[in-house]
């Protein structure tokens, strides 16, 4: 089966690898991370992700800056942004809404329950 | 306006000495006399007088049987008492009873009564001036209290609120760790015997409780602000029971509604007062595990002082006298809440429900929810046959 490609960008390290290897061992996807919001428009159109799972609160440019920093280009525009965060607020999910992203989620997540989250955040894609 | 004089003597003769001298005196007096204690009382009653002059001894009591009946009447009309000569201490003792002066039937009786009299209603006026006041300044106090309460307790929320969603942040995020670290194992402890299984269970709940505790107390905080509307409270209930009534469903829970069509607006905040009624009709659900009945009324309603949380008649400081308010009853057919529960029952982190249950902090922000709304809640409960939270809300104006 074709693994779905999923980038995600969040500064906890033990969160990428751990998730990298939850989402992998699904046998679904195939997964990339980065810390920060460096490198990160280079690896949207080497990797071409297909999901890209987004924590808000990093040091230095944050999740909402990097939205806007997808917004602005033709592939990353294309590409859903699923929020995975630990912030929790009404503003902060509006903000993130209003940036177009496709889902909002909130640290801990069951691994399943983010499987399917995905997968309809690829779905929404695909019926673009 | 002439001065109103009563006075009290059994002896006619020192009656007819006594209006002579007032005559005499040269002020404006309208002068009335008692000549026993009934008649006395009765003019007394009838009044008012700007002062009342008695002699002390009178046929079958004394001065001091008057004025305690005057006081017992809240009746403060400047008193004072006549003795004779020789009978001071007994003069002193009536002015410890609320006597304002007294004056001795000597030589010098004709030349001190007008001034006496005079001195005796300055006193008077000085006083009321000053009982005035000092109400004033009660009122102003307890008000800037009552304001100064509030900034408080919305400083408290909101430095809590900038604590909470801190600790959020840091906590959740391990959380997160953690959460994908348990589902890792899972997937990759192969034939998992059950203490491990079992562990992993134990660890995913334990996750998912710490969690919770986050959340409620992010909650708590969140009540910091308020947006506030005219709402129809019968449309909020019925919000709010809509996300409820499958459990209830579920749980065997019979719910019956009787509300009035007609209510006035409330000032409210929708989300916030949907929580509220929300929390409390969980509590009464979580408190009949065998099924039961939950009743809820909403009416209007003139009052005053209503039941604070303990059972306790209390006025509610934000409402004025006799001011309309809407009162929604949520009563349900539970076990009931024991006393020594009772004192507790919302304080924040108090909870009966063990460590599956709630983290104890649904009342506690249903109150600070409330009191925000400047309204009321309260909860009275019998063992053995139920318990009934009451929520008081102000109506909309205009």
């Amino acid at each position: 089966m074709d693994r779905k490609k999923i980038l995600i960008v969040d500064d906890e390290e033990d969160f990428r690898k751990i998730t990298k290897l939850n989402l992998e061992g699904s046998g679904k996807f195939e997964v990339m991370t980065l810390p920060n919001a460096k490198d990160i428009m280079a690896q949207v159109h080497s990797f071409m992700p297909e999901v890209i799972l987004l924590d808000l609160l990093m040091p230095g440019i944050g999740g909402m800056e990097i939205c806007e920093m997808l917004n602005n280009d033709p592939l990353g525009q294309r590409i859903p942004i699923i929020v995975l965060t630990a912030l929790e607020s009404d503003s902060d999910k509006l903000n993130a809404y209003k940036r177009g992203v496709v889902d909002y989620l909130v640290k801990p997540i069951e691994k399943d329950a983010l499987i399917a989250k995905i997968e309809r955040a690829l779905q929404i894609k695909s019926n673009d | 306006m002439p001065i109103k004089v009563l006075l009290i003597e059994d002896n006619l003769d020192h009656l007819e000495i006594s209006k002579r001298i007032l005559q005499k005196a040269g002020g404006d007096y309208e002068v009335d006399s008692a000549s026993d204690s009934r008649e006395a009382l009765q003019k007394i009653f009838a009044g008012p007088y700007d002062v009342i002059l008695c002699d002390y001894r009178l046929l079958e009591v004394t001065a001091l049987d008057i004025l305690r009946e005057m006081n017992r009447k809240d009746i403060d009309t400047p008193f004072i008492v006549v003795t004779a000569l020789g009978s001071e201490k007994i003069a002193v003792d009536m002015m410890k009873e609320g006597a304002y002066d007294y004056l001795i039937k000597d030589v010098l009786y004709s030349d001190t009564l007008d001034i006496v009299i005079k001195k005796a209603i300055e006193r008077y006026r000085n006083k009321k001036e000053k009982e005035g006041l000092q109400k004033e300044i009660r009122e102003a106090y307890n008000k800037l209290k009552e304001t100064q309460d509030q900034l408080i307790q919305s400083e408290k929320l909101s430095a809590l609120g900038q604590l909470a969603s801190g600790v959020a942040h840091e906590v959740r995020n391990p959380l997160g760790i953690i959460m994908q670290g348990i589902d890792y194992l899972e997937n990759k402890i192969a034939n998992k015997e059950s203490d491990i299984q079992d562990t992993l269970t134990m660890l995913k709940a334990s996750v998912k409780r710490a969690n919770r505790i986050i959340g409620s107390l992010l909650d708590f905080s969140r009540a910091a602000s308020l947006d506030l509307n005219p709402e129809d409270l019968n449309g909020i209930l019925e919000s709010s029971l809509s996300l409820v009534k499958v459990r209830f469903k579920f749980e065997n829970i019979n719910i019956v509604v009787e509300t009035k069509n007609d209510l006035p607006r409330v000032m409210a905040d929708k989300n916030k007062l949907e929580q509220v009624f929300i929390n409390i009709l969980l509590n009464a659900m979580q408190s009949m595990p065998e099924g039961g009945k939950i009743v809820i009324r909403a009416f209007e309603r003139e009052e005053e002082s209503f039941q604070n949380d303990i059972g306790k008649k209390i006025p509610l400081n934000s409402l004025q006298p006799g001011e309309k308010v809407v009162m929604v009853e949520i009563e349900d057919s539970g076990p009931g809440v024991p006393e020594e529960n009772l004192k507790k029952i919302f304080d924040p982190f108090f909870s009966t429900k063990g460590p599956n249950g709630g983290v104890g902090l649904g009342l506690s922000i249903s109150r600070n929810i409330i009191n925000m709304h400047k309204g009321g809640i309260y909860l009275e409960s019998q063992l053995g046959k139920g318990t009934k939270v009451t929520v008081v809300l102000k109506i909309a104006e205009g």
